[in-house]
């Protein structure tokens, strides 16, 4: 059962002005039946009034007991009290007074109402479903011949559909006061923050985190009784310099666990310490929706999004952000050319995004039909060795290092050349490097043949890791050395100088 | 008799004293927690070898020479891990994953956490490698099995030189088996040699396939072609496990270039 207010526009402007300082009684009126409630502009609210028969008696007693409360508060009002929603809005709009609907009588109730109610009632609509372009549609109406609520939820639903498409049977529903969601009740906008003066500063992490931990708690025990938990947390610490340092963490899930919310405001503030000693600690929080979870039963659990946020901050606190992630296959020809991405902390259930998954990605083997083929695997070296390579008729015959692990030997088997090249059209980064061809002829010349092919390699690979966008041009081989290794090398065709770029595993 | 036999098996077991007997007290099997099982490779020779794959909660080892196939072998794992929906974690202390022969084994790249270990600053086949690198790599390692509830944790160290390893205190070891200990997670450890298996782990030697049928040498079981580099032709051994028989059983593999 519903009950809605209306207040009508006031008559003159001394009762206008007298009904907008009051505009706000509406919540408390609400308030003070039912804590569901839900405003649809200033003028107009819907109470859940279910459950008060027993305490104020019937659907006429609970009208009458609205309408004294809101004239006691020196507003006037209509009042209309229905099974449904929609039927209590729209009689609350189109009738003085007050107006109760048995249970089951809605449409009748509804049928004599002009149909430019309508127009009122999309006007204070406020939920996801306000059907679009309502003005045409009810200018459609009116040409039609339709005056009343009545008429409209006569027409026959099929052919309503037809001219106006699927939205076209919500118009029968509305005219006889068929609800089309639930009640979204109105809650207040909650703050979730906490502040603690400090008798002494705290220099320290460790005792700051027994005060992050006092602070957090309450809040915490705040967002799980309103089922939100934190999308953003700051730290706002005062310094005894009188400066605020403020950090906000973005967390990559809803999450209120204290230890967690705890553990990854320590790292960052680990990572970005204060300048002087902390005198107030606050904390806000953003509450977002809580997180729903439904765990099965027949999957190996995955670590909690919790979990994966403090591994992922503590990782990164200790390798660097940038030394972690998830690896990604780059749409590039470049030899080893790879892309970090974050690593998500929600995995869905395998099932769902294996079928998708399945049918557009065709590179992924099906392991069930394979047995003892493995795919070759290279082990790269991010940073290519330099190498000394006898070359005889055009292929090598032996390739050493100066590395100590790397002993070389003769090449008992080989393949190639492979030519690759590519991001020669990039002109900056070519006249870069031939910079660095220059320079490295200049240390060709200086040093000793032996030397040569090293330095070659130092300039070339530093300057290769530095910008990913470098061109490159080379010939590879995958050779097979007498130590028993097998490994792919390449010849720069610019410096003509040798690396080992990665081991065959 | 065998009530008291019982009786002191059961007592042995609820203290995790039966796992440091010479002997599996569970028979002939591998020492496998039924309620946490095993991550097989999804290869079917080498899991019926394992007798289902490498156990969950336990320390095993991917041993073997470079060029034997052991980081084809890794990937496999992961690859067979995450096809399952698997959460998976590599630490690759030396930074030397091949993104894409990780996905061109079938790895699902977005349920593998890849923690990449420092590069040396100077070029080398990881003979300037610091300690330092290493350590963090350990203590990454560490921090993954803390966390919980992946489904393999690899740790990459093949190409470290052994001075490197050794230097890491011996109780490096020891603790990473009491972390993956009770946990579903198996944890492995991919090198040149074996050096930390835990007592229910298993310790995987990979080689080239010999035409006589040995581990390795040479070339015999790297396959060119006219002109491609075709793959090689590689086996596996369990070296060390409680739970063999004595058995030398060898299981041929073979790696294919994509």
């Amino acid at each position: 059962m519903y009950a809605c207010l209306y207040r009508p526009p006031a008559p003159d402007q001394r009762s206008a002005s007298l009904s907008g300082e009051r505009g706000g009684d509406w919540d408390a009126i609400a308030r003070d039946y039912s804590p569901r409630y839900e405003r649809h502009g200033d003028d107009l609210v819907t109470i859940d009034v279910a459950g008060l028969d027993r305490l104020l008696g019937s659907p006429r007693a609970i009208g009458e007991e609205l309408r004294r409360d809101a004239a006691s508060r020196g507003m006037r009002a209509h009042v209309a009290v229905a099974a449904t929603q929609t039927a209590a809005r729209l009689l609350a709009l189109a009738r003085p007074g007050l107006t109760v609907v048995p249970r089951g009588e809605e449409a009748e109730a509804l049928a004599p109402i002009p149909i430019g109610i309508l127009q009122q009632y999309f006007e204070r609509q406020t939920s996801d479903f306000k059907l679009q372009t309502s003005d045409f549609r009810l200018q459609t109406f009116t040409k039609w011949g339709l005056r009343t609520l009545g008429d409209l939820a006569a027409l026959p639903k099929a052919d309503l559909v037809a001219r106006f498409g699927p939205s076209g049977c919500q118009w029968p529903k509305i005219a006889r006061g068929e609800d089309r969601r639930p009640l979204v009740p109105a809650l207040e906008e909650e703050r979730f923050d906490g502040t603690l003066e400090l008798e002494w500063p705290i220099e320290g992490l460790e005792p700051l985190s027994f005060v992050l931990t006092r602070l957090l708690e309450p809040l915490s025990t705040r967002l799980e009784r309103r089922d939100r938990g934190a999308a953003v947390l700051h730290v706002i610490l005062r310094l005894t310099t009188k400066e605020e340092h403020a950090r906000r963490l973005e967390l990559p899930t809803p999450m209120r666990d204290v230890r967690t919310l705890r553990t990854l405001a320590l790292l960052d503030l680990e990572a970005h310490p204060p300048s002087a000693a902390v005198d107030r600690v606050a904390i806000v929080i953003d509450p977002t929706p809580g997180r729903i979870v439904q765990h099965t039963l027949f999957a190996r659990p995955h670590p909690t999004p919790e979990q994966l946020s403090t591994l992922v901050a503590r990782l990164g606190a200790l390798m660097g952000q940038d030394r972690l992630g998830a690896p990604a296959v780059v749409d590039s020809y470049r030899p080893g050319a790879f892309a970090m991405t974050p690593f998500k902390t929600e995995h869905g259930s395998q099932k769902s995004e294996g079928r998708s998954q399945k049918s557009e990605d065709s590179v992924c083997p099906d392991f069930r039909l394979q047995t003892s083929n493995l795919s070759q695997a290279l082990r790269r070296c991010r940073q290519p060795v330099p190498a000394r390579v006898v070359v005889t008729d055009g292929r090598p015959v032996r390739v050493t290092s100066d590395r100590r692990t790397f002993a070389g030997g003769a090449v008992v088997g080989c393949a190639g050349p492979w030519r690759s090249s590519g991001s020669w059209w990039k002109s900056e980064v070519r006249s870069q490097k031939s910079e660095v061809t220059s320079q490295k002829s200049e240390v060709r010349s200086r040093e000793t043949p032996a030397a040569q092919t090293s330095d070659f390699g130092l300039l070339t690979s530093d300057f290769r890791l530095q910008t990913s966008d470098l061109p490159w041009n080379r010939d590879e081989w995958d050779v097979s050395l007498s130590d028993g290794a097998v490994y792919r090398i390449f010849q720069d065709r610019d410096t003509d100088a040798w690396f080992i770029d990665a081991v065959v595993d | 008799m065998p009530l008291a036999r019982a009786a002191l098996e059961a007592a042995l077991r609820a203290r995790q004293l039966d796992r440091t007997l010479t002997t599996s007290l569970t028979g002939t099997g591998p020492a496998v927690d039924p309620e946490r099982g095993l991550s097989p490779f999804s290869i079917a020779a080498l899991d019926a070898r394992l007798g289902g794959g490498l156990p969950r909660g336990q320390l095993s080892e991917l041993v073997g020479p470079r060029s034997s196939g052991r980081t084809s072998l890794l990937l496999r794992l992961l690859a067979a891990a995450t096809a399952r929906g698997e959460l998976v974690a590599l630490v690759d202390a030396l930074d030397m994953l091949d993104v894409e022969s990780a996905a061109a084994a079938g790895v699902d790249l977005a349920r593998l956490l890849w923690i990449r270990g420092h590069v040396v600053p100077n070029p080398g086949f990881c003979r300037d490698m610091n300690q330092r690198a290493m350590e963090q790599a350990v203590r990454a390692c560490a921090l993954v099995l803390q966390a919980g509830n992946f489904g393999i944790v690899a740790f990459d160290a093949a190409e470290a030189p052994a001075e490197a390893i050794r230097r890491l205190p011996f109780t490096t070891w020891l603790r990473l088996q009491r972390m993956v200990e009770g946990t579903p997670t198996t944890c492995v450890l991919v090198g040149t040699a074996p050096v930390a298996r835990s007592a229910g782990g298993l310790t995987l030697q990979c080689g080239l396939r010999n035409a006589d049928g040995g581990l390795r040498v040479q070339d015999r079981g790297v396959r060119f072609g006219a002109r491609l580099f075709e793959g090689l032709a590689i086996e596996t051994r369990v070296v060390r496990a409680r739970a063999q028989g004595g058995d030398d059983v060898r299981v041929p593999l073979q790696t294919t270039c994509a």
